[in-house]
């Protein structure tokens, strides 16, 4: 579902629930690269979610 | 033409994700990072929201953990200030992270009490869905009183951001208490009984939300074992 450096990130922060600093140290790579993809990740999320999350109906005055 | 109609969609859609990643990485406001193609702006806020509503999301079924709370502290730092001026207090710290939004520590700067302030973080871009559950749930604990539940004392909005200030309790997070109990058995008892009678209290008050997991539990050091 996510490309493979996205999906990487992902699984190290959100499941495994290490640092940015900690993942960045794992990958090799700088910590603004790690929040970069985490973001990405999450876009590419909400596009593949686009389907079974419809745009929620204009908000009406209550 | 179809293959400059297309051509244009692609570089359309590649420029919003690029405002996007850019509102993400600045921290700084749709209208300002769209400033130089106003014509995107209402996509990209569409976006965003959607984007927020999925990072709810994601934040419930993966919490992230106190150690990476404390990375996200220094990514939000730049939006605290506008509560010292706007809202009467002052954020101090960061204490956690949940669902919906993130909680801090602050002072009330007239009355130099320090409470613990909830803040929508998804703010305006929140739908009205996820607004109107945040305020029932400073509803619901506001209509409570247990020793061991925190006082709700405040409700307001700061540039579209809901918050509401409770009780600051200094005991630390009920997940933080357990790391350290998992040996002590009796210990971990009398945490669990002074849970239940919480939610037993929250249950008769027909009023109970979900706002009790480990990283939203705090708990008093005085009373934690006594109520």
């Amino acid at each position: 579902m996510l490309p493979d450096e996205e999906r990487e990130v992902f699984s190290l922060v959100r499941i495994q629930g290490m640092t940015h600093a900690e993942v960045a140290d794992v990958l090799g790579v700088a910590e603004k690269t790690v929040q970069r993809r985490l973001n990405r990740s999450l876009m590419h999320l909400t596009d593949k979610l686009r389907d079974l999350r419809p745009a929620p109906a204009p908000d009406k005055a209550v | 033409m179809l293959t400059i109609g297309v051509a244009g969609s692609c570089r359309t859609t590649c420029q919003i994700d690029e405002l996007l990643e850019e509102i993400l990485e600045s921290d700084r406001p749709a209208e300002d990072v769209c400033a130089q193609c106003p014509d995107l702006l209402g996509e990209v806020l569409e976006r965003l929201k959607r984007l927020r509503s999925v990072e709810a999301e994601v934040e419930s079924l993966f919490p992230l953990s106190d150690a990476a709370t404390k990375s996200v502290a220094i990514s939000l730092s730049g939006s605290v200030p506008a509560l010292t001026v706007d809202s009467g207090y002052e954020v101090q710290a960061i204490l956690g992270r949940g669902g919906m939004g993130v909680v801090y520590k602050a002072t009330h700067l007239k009355l130099h009490r320090s409470v613990a302030l909830k803040m929508l973080l998804a703010g305006s871009y929140a739908s009205r869905q996820e607004q109107t559950r945040f305020v029932r749930e400073a509803e619901a604990v506001a209509a409570l009183r247990h020793p061991n539940i925190v006082l709700v004392y405040d409700i307001g909005e700061v540039e579209g951001h809901p918050y509401f200030t409770m009780e600051y309790v200094d005991g630390g997070s009920l997940a933080e208490k357990m790391g350290r109990l998992q040996s002590a058995i009796r210990e971990s008892a009398q945490t669990l009984a002074t849970l239940a009678q919480a939610v037993q209290a929250a249950i008769r008050a027909a009023s109970f939300t979900a706002i009790s997991s480990p990283r939203t539990s705090w708990h008093r050091m005085d009373v934690q074992s006594g109520a």
